[in-house]
């Protein structure tokens, strides 16, 4: 019950966004948001942060949900960066605009270089343990190939754009680029999350892998939102509102899945 | 699963909890023939305390060190009550 309420609460959060996106007429994202898109990032900070201290020092799993609530962090802090260095810019102060973005950049770098690590050791686990993945070995390769293929085609053309615009000497592309990067290198790692939940399936731990893998779907269809949204012909808020409503899924479904492991590794006691 | 003993299963079941029943007979005829040399079907009781040890690393990463203690101690307890 507690799993599948998990399971339910990123749709119930996402309406509501939806509702109150529509009410506050906040089409080119403004304050709300801004203030749900950073909502969503706490919460999955939270969710990885209770997987994490469900293990004990030493053990595997815990520094990878410890490098994806590392992610989460250092997103925030970002983000609280760039509202601090706004608010004294607009105040007059003398923050220059090279360290302010280069710090943003940093942060970002060390953001993606978490979740890529983070998402990595959760996908390899199985491997670790010396577990087989069901299926076999020709449709595993077939279906990573393939979901590499779509990733690569959703994310490559955003790689090579930000790539293009920093090595021309814009260096504020250096943080897209990072974010693209590590987005595609995380969304590669799907294949094999999503064969670990197969595998686990009837037992606890099948909720964890399927809520990474479900957030890292979510996090594709965002990053295929901008290409979306004019295909389908949605206005510029239209297409805002569809981005900002996978991003609460993704972010979301971290966090039931940080949740979902701290609460099968509870059900000991039970 | 063909070649399952009922000792097997038995081992299996603290681990099916975490890992679903399929997988942690997976498990037990896999670290069976690892640690033992030998299949499910052929475990003794005395083979307990050897393939719990063989076991402890793949349950360990999947599910952390305390929990990891209780499902391997509940694995000897239930292969000695029987």
């Amino acid at each position: 019950m507690k799993y599948h309420a998990l399971a339910l609460a990123p749709a119930a959060w996402v309406a509501a966004f939806l509702v109150g996106y529509s009410i506050a007429h906040d089409p080119v994202g403004g304050g709300f948001v801004r203030a749900e898109a950073e909502a969503v990032k706490a919460i999955e900070l939270a969710g990885c942060a209770l997987a994490m201290r469900a293990f004990s020092r030493g053990d595997y799993l815990r520094r990878a949900w410890g490098m994806l609530a590392g992610c989460s962090a250092l997103l925030l802090a970002r983000d609280a960066v760039a509202l601090w260095s706004a608010q004294r810019s607009g105040a007059g102060a003398l923050l220059a605009d090279a360290p302010y973005e280069a710090l943003r950049t940093a942060l970002t770098l060390f953001a993606n270089l978490l979740s890529v690590a983070g998402t990595f050791m959760l996908a390899r686990a199985w491997r670790v343990a010396g577990l087989e993945l069901r299926g076999t070995p020709l449709t595993r390769a077939v279906v990573m190939a393939l979901w590499v293929a779509i990733s690569a085609a959703v994310v490559g053309p955003a790689v090579l754009g930000d790539a293009r615009r920093a090595f021309g000497g814009d260096w504020s592309a250096l943080r897209w680029l990072a974010t693209d990067v590590g987005d595609l290198l995380a969304l590669c790692l799907m294949a094999p999350v999503l064969f670990t939940a197969l595998t686990l399936r009837g037992g606890l731990l099948r909720w964890p892998w399927g809520f990474l893998a479900t957030g890292l779907f979510f996090w594709l269809l965002y990053d295929a939102a901008r290409l979306m949204g004019p295909w389908l012909g949605l206005s510029a808020g239209q297409t805002l509102a569809l981005e900002e409503s996978f991003r609460a899924a993704g972010c979301l479904y971290g966090f039931a899945a940080g949740a979902a492991q701290a609460l099968a590794l509870r059900e000991r006691a039970g | 699963m063909p070649g399952m003993s009922p000792l097997a299963d038995l081992l299996a079941k603290p681990m099916a909890t975490y890992l679903g029943p399929h997988t942690a007979r997976v498990a037990v005829k896999t670290f069976s023939h690892k640690a033992l040399g030998r299949g499910p079907e052929t475990l003794t009781p005395g083979d307990v305390p050897a393939l719990a040890e063989a076991l402890r690393p793949m349950v360990r990463t999947l599910v952390g060190r305390e929990t990891c203690e209780v499902i391997l101690e509940r694995t000897r307890r239930g292969a000695g009550a029987r």
